[in-house]
């Protein structure tokens, strides 16, 4: 999932509209609400075994995230991931 | 037959003015040469002296400010100098390359990067040391922000990160990439007065980018916008205040000057000086700088090629273009501009020398300062011709001892500024006789009135808008 930036642009036109920019910029930003976040389920963000390496740290303390390389669900406790088990 | 009658008027003579000629002179030739507008009078563009005169007839390529050093870095040819508060040259060391332009950087653990588009080289003022970084690209351009260096990658749609306060290593996995067109990065810029804010600058887009955070690569492209414009050539980009400028041009569309605060973009360039781009026949060798004069934020365009030599300012204060120029009224000598020991220095393609740009200086170095104002042209809604009884303006005067001959000349044109008559002369008060007034009296019968005055001298010229009387 990736949120779209903040930009610092105009947001209502001479008539009262969104301005293009606005309505990119919230289109996609409720576009990515709804994909993830949604009745059918909340999906948690995905990352190859290759990247999680590279975010097995301190900072990615309380992270939840999807092995998509060896399909485990992770957790990362106090700077460390740590596979979910499920029954 | 109606018989006309005598009809007298006094117009206004718009001394005061910025170039607004149009695509042909008959639409405009109104023009300013090394002159700009402060609080509703026109006033010389500083001149400049060469403070030290390092490689005779060599190449000044790049010029900074490092504040935390207490001294400015610049190279002349491949050699790389610093000078310090007490005005002290040093030689820091030596680049591969000995000509173009060369783009300066800071960190904050007092590393200076430098980038001749070749390699890197590394200044570390903490430890002395000075040297060329192994990197596994070749870097097209150099910027900082939220300590890392940021580098275009050559020929490639990249852009590489350093470590974070450590510009000697560029990991594989630092790396962004152009993704709304094909395109290669010429530049990777910090916009300034905005945290965390880049511009990636390609030949024919630009995509902001922004600092996340993220661990795996901290910048995300802007979703919602991009600039449909890249960059003519990467030497003409500069940034100063909120604002990013830059000699712009896509697959679509030739030469045009763009400004962008981050937020959005425009083009500022005039269909005058768009058309004045259009006939530009070597956009590859022109350069840009920005300066903040006396609280006027000006931008410096130069085509320096042999066929084009001419110099473009912008003042952001009030909107406007004036050419400024070298004393024979070619391009401007100033490659970059960069503030120091409260005065501004610069460096020159043209020689080796390291010059200092001031108000305080009347000339180039000792040589005369062609400033030149051409008027807008005066013509009646029905093309009748008119009689020019006279035209007068205020200008100061009396205030030097002038030692040179100084005058105010004028020729008139009446043919919209194609051709211009022979010049009258009027000599400057010597010092002491403060008589302010410029007058012409019996300019002649015409349909098209412009006026152009050329100011002679190494002291100051100030001026205001005048008038001219008409008969019919």
């Amino acid at each position: 999932m990736e949120l779209i930036n903040f930009e610092d642009t105009k947001v209502i036109d001479e008539n009262g509209y969104l301005t293009p920019g606005w309505k990119e910029i919230l289109s996609q930003l409720i576009g990515q609400l709804q994909k993830n976040y949604s009745q059918e389920g909340l999906f948690v963000p995905p990352q190859t075994d290759t990247n999680i390496t590279k975010l097995d740290n301190v900072k990615s303390n309380r992270a939840l995230i999807y092995d998509e390389t060896n399909d485990k669900l992770l957790i990362n406790i106090n700077g460390t991931f740590k596979e979910i088990q499920t029954i | 037959m109606t018989k006309k009658s005598v009809v007298a008027q006094t117009l206004p003579l718009k001394i005061v003015g910025s170039n607004k000629f149009g695509r042909y002179n008959k639409i405009s030739s109104e023009a300013t040469f090394n002159m700009f507008i402060s609080d509703g009078w026109m006033v010389p563009f500083p001149g400049h002296k060469k403070i030290y005169e390092v490689i005779e007839g060599g190449e000044g390529r790049g010029i900074f400010t490092s504040t935390r050093l207490g001294a400015i870095i610049f190279v002349i040819d491949q050699v790389v100098y610093t000078m310090n508060e007490n005005l002290s040259i040093n030689q820091l060391g030596e680049l591969q390359t000995y000509s173009g332009p060369i783009y300066i950087e800071e960190n904050n653990a007092k590393q200076i990067a430098l980038c001749d588009q070749e390699h890197i080289y590394l200044y570390d003022y903490l430890n002395s040391t000075f040297g060329q970084i192994d990197t596994d690209f070749i870097p097209n351009y150099i910027d900082f922000q939220d300590g890392r260096f940021l580098a275009a990658v050559k020929g490639e749609p990249l852009y590489r990160l350093s470590d974070i306060n450590d510009g000697t290593k560029w990991p594989t996995d630092q790396e962004g990439d152009f993704q709304t067109k094909a395109d290669n990065v010429k530049a990777v810029i910090s916009l300034p007065g905005k945290a965390g804010q880049i511009l990636v600058v390609g030949g024919i887009v630009t995509e902001p980018w922004k600092d996340i955070g993220y661990q795996l690569f901290p910048y995300q492209r802007s979703g919602s916008y991009n600039i449909d414009y890249g960059v003519a050539n990467e030497a003409t980009i500069a940034k100063s205040d909120q604002f990013v400028v830059w000699l712009g041009v896509n697959e679509k569309s030739g030469l045009a000057l763009f400004v962008t605060d981050g937020g959005s973009s425009k083009q500022i360039s005039t269909d005058g000086i768009n058309a004045k781009f259009g006939q530009v026949v070597h956009p590859e060798e022109s350069y840009g700088s920005l300066f903040k004069k006396d609280g006027h934020l000006i931008y410096l365009l130069t085509f320096s090629h042999a066929d084009d030599n001419f110099t473009l300012i912008y003042d952001f204060n009030n909107d406007s273009f004036y050419y400024i120029t070298d004393e024979y009224m070619g391009h401007h000598i100033a490659r970059k501009i960069s503030f120091f020991n409260n005065t501004y220095y610069f460096i020159s393609e043209n020689d080796g020398n390291l010059y200092e740009l001031n108000t305080k200086y009347g000339s180039f170095d000792g040589k005369e300062i062609p400033r030149v104002r051409v008027c807008e042209t005066y013509r009646r809604p029905d093309s009748d011709p008119f009689i020019v009884d006279n035209l007068s303006f205020v200008t100061e005067q009396g205030q030097f001892d002038y030692t040179d001959n100084a005058r105010i000349d004028m020729s008139v044109s009446r043919d919209g500024g194609y051709s211009f008559s022979n010049y009258v002369q009027m000599e400057m008060k010597k010092i002491g006789d403060r008589a302010n007034m410029y007058d012409e009296y019996n300019l002649g019968y015409m349909n098209e009135f412009t006026p152009q005055f050329r100011f002679y001298g190494k002291e100051r010229f100030v001026s205001k808008n005048g008038v001219f009387n008409v008969h019919q």
